[in-house]
């Protein structure tokens, strides 16, 4: 959905981009910015019906899963905890960390998830 | 919960009155009468029940992918009861045989690597059971992207 968000704001900007000087102005030109002003106004009122039919995170799947991810990494971290001379498993608990911490970091504002 | 949702859609992409359909139905139940049972403390006839599920033959006229499901996230339960029973070995045998039924990348996968991970911690396997758990981890962030894409946040 952003992409094609994205390519309407260019569009609308583009479409409403200022007039010429009055010296340069002709009626075609005239007839060509009405055309362009009414692009503009079509476009704006696409963007806005894009943006209201967003579709809401799913909150409770979006937690249920960071909650899983972050557990996980959890149970590697353990491990390695009881397994402080070896790298692999320092090296897998950190790369789990990590991914918790970046799936806390991809929650959506809407979804306010319970962090343990 | 989960089980209840995965059986309702398998069964409502089945219509009505077919061995297949029966079969869901049968599924439904099981789960719903191990939720009972595991509900009053009796595992031992729960795992009988859904052991029984996953014993019994499949009719024709279920999609291999829907057979996937129903049998991969009864597995993961049978593995989940017996961890509660305290019977790692037999938790590992159900999520292996639940795997053998194919790879991919779904909560069905993720939550069998999840139970064989804690099933190989419980055995002292801590090395394989980190990496299941890894594998299980990898699994539910691509989830994660996919859920946020479809929730319209990228």
């Amino acid at each position: 959905m952003k992409p094609a968000l994205t390519a309407l704001l260019l569009l609308v900007a583009c479409a409403s981009a200022g007039p010429r000087p009055a010296a340069e102005e002709s009626s075609s030109d005239r007839a060509i910015a009405r055309t362009e002003e009414q692009k503009a106004e079509e476009l704006e009122r696409t963007l806005s019906a894009l943006s209201a039919a967003e579709v809401p995170p799913d909150c409770p799947r979006v937690c249920g899963l960071v909650e899983q991810i972050c557990e996980l990494s959890q149970r590697i971290c353990a491990i390695s905890g009881r397994h402080r001379d070896d790298p692999d498993l320092a090296a897998r608990c950190a790369a789990g960390e990590q991914r918790c911490r970046r799936s806390r970091d991809r929650v959506p504002p809407a979804c306010s998830c319970q962090v343990r | 919960m989960r089980t209840a949702l995965v059986l309702i859609l398998v069964g409502a992409s089945l219509g009505c009155g077919s061995g297949a359909t029966r079969w869901i139905g049968e599924a439904w139940r099981a789960h719903a009468e191990a939720d009972a049972l595991e509900r009053s403390g009796d595992l031992e006839r729960a795992g009988d029940l859904l052991q029984d599920l996953v014993s019994r033959p499949v009719p024709a006229g279920v999609a291999p992918q829907d057979v996937r499901a129903v049998l991969q996230d009864t597995y993961a339960r049978l593995a989940d009861v017996a961890l509660k029973r305290g019977k790692p070995v037999d938790a590992l045998h159900s999520a292996d045989a639940g795997l053998q039924l194919g790879e991919a990348r779904d909560v069905f996968v993720s939550s069998l690597r999840a139970f064989r991970g804690r099933a190989l911690e419980a055995l002292g396997r801590d090395a394989e059971a980190a990496r299941e758990y890894e594998a299980a981890q990898a699994i539910a962030e691509a989830l994660l992207s996919e859920a946020l894409v479809d929730g319209g946040v990228r």
